[in-house]
């Protein structure tokens, strides 16, 4: 969490000081630091406190008001979890609509929330989650046990979502009571799964069951069912029936249209719900995607949205400067900006398959070690800071970000340092007997990617001079995440690896997802790591708290040794709203405990958000 | 019967302005009935072909022949630009985006017969499209021609206020420069023009947001700028026209002032040539009035120019008024398209294409017509 001006605030009205005196910011850049290591020990006591102090601070809730949300894209085909690749923009109208089954409390604790109750056998391989009971979703089906069992069958049946889930063994359903017993050995993490991820919202069955493309529609899917596929496919996947506070309205894809949602009357957690409190206060919520962030920011400012959210450090930077409206930043349990290095070569540990048969890796110099923490030397993570992320954001030296498990403040991770690099990058030439290396460099189109990653090429010259030829290879959006399924790259702009539990990173890091270059493999960067293999399995079997957070920290120094990312910062996200707009990142649970608010790269509820006067505008 | 053949009368007698205003009846009469914008349109420009054709039917049918084949060419060559890169299967997979699968791959390529030959492929999909079906967008799950649909009636105002503001300015000031061609007040007008056309519309666009939404600049206590208009966004006129207006103020305003410059400067042009002609010196000698002689007798002669860019502006604002569309957060055709493309929604570019192509061929068909309607010289010599 990035403290403010007031300490403690987690809402930050004036900071004219950090953008106009350079120095000055490099040394909040270090204070921020400083603090951010504070909760190394995963309490984060700070952030706590800091977010309690806004809640309650803006005087009584009042009803009503439309509150426009400006969106950074329109992330989503359709609305349902096992066919929506969601990113933070498709999060918002989906916690609109839903909630989850699980939530995270301002601990980072997993806590149930449409669950009553969850618990595990003594082995961790069959999980018990009891629902609360009297909830429904917007079209009055009633969430129960065969419901939830339905929605976790999308997910583990989806080609899209499938491989997150495939520890998911038999599912059993009675009444409000689903049972889920794990594939391959104990899960000690398994509710993480249905927290904050798509997969963890509820939607009807009824509406999932009439969705064309639901996998139980699907003769080869071992969720095929003959009865249901035989039944209308007429629903619309783009007008989701979930249980939140806001009752799908209307949606139009594309930049410049919307998805709004109006008050749900009967929602669980309002005037005739179960819980007796008084939610959602918003009459509606319209979400307009506005790709562009100029254009986002001005519409806010000029306030044709009352609130939006971005993740452009420079524009949160800005923003954080404006009087005229309020920001709140975070990188809790944020993803992290990285490098991703093509290293696929040799056998694959898990599975015994040869990672690039074909030697279509084979030129890479990436595949040397020494070349690896030669550019890792040579990226000043300060600089990039200051420059690129409007001294805001925070330098990174591993994926787990600090109040996170497994973050170290040494992860011995190769810092800065002009005199390693060069030694190291001698060895790299002389292993390769070469005078120069030369590599792809894959960003996204984005401007502001392009040119932040054209100013690390520009520190590798500073550096190695003719030694090392980057090209800056700018590719679509649409084929990114493609492109690095199949492993065709050498070097890759990347950002990923936000969570509570380091478990939820398996699927990313495993041998077993790491695929020959040109078959699809979620191990993006195709490395095979005896000891990450070894925690990772640690982490998702074994109950010890210590021994999961020590195995996180064992995985957190191999990617500092074997280098097979280079980590550059930290996400940090911002939400910007008028001065009118209260308690935009409040999450009260049902019980009156404190759930998390901003985190997970931009993720907060809307359901408490309230306006002055019951007026958006 | 008497009245029907009254009107035909007056249709025949005043073929131009009939049925401009039974054009513009379709257009005002449709929007309150609330008939779809682009039905009121066609509706419209089939009045303006009736008339044209009362006026010279032999004329309208050789244009009409030629309309067909460069429709066809041009949907022919957009479709070989979007379906000629890589492997079909490539093709398939990003469609699908992450988690597709060989099986899906199979669905994808047998659902856009990606198997089958480029030609078979274009003359499948043209034959499609003449039915109204345009395919169905494999990012947005929604039918191509619903895409279409929402979002040209967006692109089609902006570009009808842009073209409205930018004529209201360009023809009164390239009329007055027109009329003191080489002193103060052209040279004035002239310098405000080719200032107006330098700035890129989307640079004029942050000049304009800067001081009329966000407030302009601020020098202690005292600021240049306002925040009357809104920044972004997108208004139904139906929902709220005055809301609809201010939100389209800033936009329109951005395309039409680099439009209205170019248009003066032709009208200028054309006009100073037109006020040497021996008309005017006898309409002068005649004692006729300077406001007059500009207004009744320069300016309809002086106008073919300005019209045919017009008619070529008209349509390549679409695809212009993408940054515009964006930087506004308006969910026109442009925007769109920008989308598509970077999301290789080709289904979507292909149909955005078609329209704009379409677009582009039956408004420059109209101006060839207006030529006819407006100016009997042009009738009886192409006649």
């Amino acid at each position: 969490m990035i403290p403010s001006k007031r300490p403690g605030d987690l809402v930050d009205r004036q900071r004219p000081w950090v953008r106009r005196r350079p120095w000055l910011g490099a040394f909040l850049v270090l204070m921020l630091a400083a603090a951010a290591c504070g909760g190394n020990n995963g309490d984060d006591d700070d952030a706590g406190d800091a977010n309690q102090d806004t809640s309650g601070d803006e005087g009584e809730p009042v009803q009503g008001g439309t509150l426009v949300y400006g969106l950074e894209a329109d992330t989503a085909n359709g609305w349902a979890p096992y066919r929506t690749s969601c990113a933070t923009s498709c999060y918002i109208p989906f916690t609109a609509v839903s909630d989850s089954l699980f939530a995270v409390n301002d601990d980072g604790e997993i806590v149930p929330l449409l669950a009553e109750s969850v618990d595990h056998n003594d082995d961790y391989t069959e999980w018990t989650i009891t629902l609360k009971d009297g909830i429904k979703f917007h079209d009055g089906t009633p969430l129960d046990a065969d419901a939830v069992k339905f929605n976790i069958e999308t997910c583990v049946g989806s080609p899209l979502t499938g491989a997150a889930y495939a520890s998911v063994g038999p599912i059993t359903a009675s009444g409000q009571t689903v049972t889920i017993a794990t594939k391959n050995g104990p899960w000690v993490a398994l509710p993480a799964y249905f927290g904050y991820g798509a997969c963890g919202y509820m939607f009807s069955k009824d509406w999932l069951s009439s969705l064309p493309d639901v996998p139980h529609r699907s003769p080869n899917n071992p969720f095929y069912d003959a009865a249901l596929a035989a039944t209308p496919a007429d629903g619309d996947p783009a007008a989701p029936i979930g249980l939140g506070a806001f009752k799908f309205e209307s949606y139009e894809p594309g930049n410049g249209n919307s998805f709004r949602a109006v008050r749900n009357e009967d929602y669980w957690r309002g005037p005739n719900g179960i819980t007796g409190e008084n939610l959602p206060y918003l009459d509606a919520i319209e979400a307009v995607a506005s790709v562009d962030i100029d254009s986002r920011a001005n519409a806010l400012r000029s306030g044709e949205f009352d609130i939006m959210h971005t993740a452009n450090a420079e524009t949160i930077a800005e923003l954080m400067d404006d009087d005229s409206v309020e920001t709140v930043t975070s990188d809790r349990y944020g993803e992290t900006n990285y490098i991703m290095l093509n290293t696929a070569q040799g056998t694959n540990l898990m599975t015994g398959a040869q990672i690039d048969p074909q030697g279509a890796n084979a030129d890479n110099p990436m595949l040397n070690l020494h070349c690896r923490r030669a550019l890792a030397h040579g990226i000043d993570l300060d600089r990039l800071a200051e420059e690129r992320g409007g001294g805001i954001s925070t330098p990174a030296n591993g994926p787990f970000p600090p109040g996170s498990r497994g973050y170290l403040e040494d992860s011995g991770y190769p810092a800065y340092d002009i005199d390693a690099a060069q030694a190291e990058m001698d060895t790299c030439l002389s292993d390769l007997g070469t005078d120069s290396i030369s590599f792809d460099f894959n960003t996204t189109n984005d401007p502001f990617n392009v040119e932040t990653n054209t100013l690390i090429v520009s520190m590798w010259q500073e550096a190695f001079g003719d030694e090392v030829n980057a090209t800056i290879t700018p590719i679509e959006q649409g084929q990114y995440i493609g492109i690095a399924l199949l492993g065709n790259f050498d070097v890759f702009a990347w950002r990923n690896h936000g969570g509570t539990d380091p478990d939820q990173q398996l699927l990313w890091w495993i041998s077993a997802a790491s695929a020959p270059i040109g078959s699809q493999a979620l191990n993006f960067g195709r490395f095979s790591d005896e000891v990450i293999d070894e925690n990772l399995i640690t982490i998702r079997t074994n109950p010890d708290e210590d021994a999961r957070t020590e195995a996180a920290e064992n995985i957190n120094k191999r990617f500092g040794e074997e280098v097979y990312n280079l980590w550059t910062s930290w996400t940090i996200w911002g939400i910007s709203s008028q001065p009118y707009v209260n308690d935009q990142v409040l999450n009260t649970l049902p019980d009156g405990s404190k759930g998390i608010e901003l985190a997970f790269a931009g993720r907060h509820q809307l359901n408490q958000i309230w306006c002055d006067n019951g007026e958006c505008e | 019967m008497p009245r029907v053949r009254a009107l035909w009368d007056a249709v025949r007698r005043k073929p131009g302005l009939t049925t401009t205003a039974g054009a513009l009846v379709v257009l005002v009469g449709g929007w309150l009935v609330g008939l779809p914008m682009l039905l009121s349109f066609l509706g419209a420009f089939a009045l303006v072909v009736v008339g044209a054709s009362v006026v010279n039917g032999r004329y309208v049918r050789r244009r009409l022949f030629i309309l067909v084949p460069t429709i066809v060419l041009v949907t022919a060559f957009t479709f070989y630009l979007e379906n000629s890169r890589g492997d079909t299967r490539d093709l398939a997979f990003q469609i699908l985006g992450p988690g597709g699968t060989e099986e899906g791959v199979d669905q994808i390529v047998q659902e856009f017969h990606l198997d089958e030959p480029m030609h078979t492929r274009y003359l499948l999909w043209l034959s499609d499209a003449v039915r109204g079906d345009l395919g169905r967008s494999a990012i947005q799950g929604q039918p191509v021609s619903e895409v279409i649909a929402n979002a040209a009636p967006v692109s089609l105002q902006l570009m009808i206020y842009a073209q409205v503001l930018a004529l209201a300015v360009a023809v009164p000031m390239g009329v007055y420069a027109a009329y003191k061609a080489n002193r103060r007040g052209d040279r004035i007008a002239s310098t405000f023009a080719l200032a107006a056309l330098s700035i890129p519309n989307f640079v004029l666009a942050v000049v304009l947001i800067l001081f009329f939404a966000l407030g302009g600049i601020r020098t202690g206590d005292t600021s240049i700028g306002s925040t009357w208009l809104p920044a972004a966004r997108y208004v139904p006129f139906g929902q709220d026209p005055v809301e609809h207006f201010r939100h389209m103020a800033l936009p329109a305003i951005a395309l039409a002032l680099g439009q209205a410059a170019g248009y003066m400067r032709i009208l200028r042009s054309d006009m100073i040539g037109t006020l040497q002609e021996n008309f005017i010196t006898t309409a002068k000698a005649k004692g006729v009035s300077d406001r007059r002689i500009l207004w009744a007798h320069a300016l309809r002669p002086s106008s073919f120019t300005l019209l045919t860019v017009f008619g070529v502006n008209t349509a390549t604002l679409v695809g212009g008024a993408l940054i515009i569309e964006t930087l506004f957060t308006l969910p026109g055709l442009g925007t769109q398209l920008g989308t598509a493309i970077f999301q290789k929604d080709f289904l979507v570019v292909q149909g955005i294409v078609l329209v704009i192509a379409v677009g582009f061929v039956l408004v420059n068909f109209l101006v060839d017509l207006l030529y006819a309607v407006l100016d009997p010289r042009v009738r009886h010599v192409r006649a």
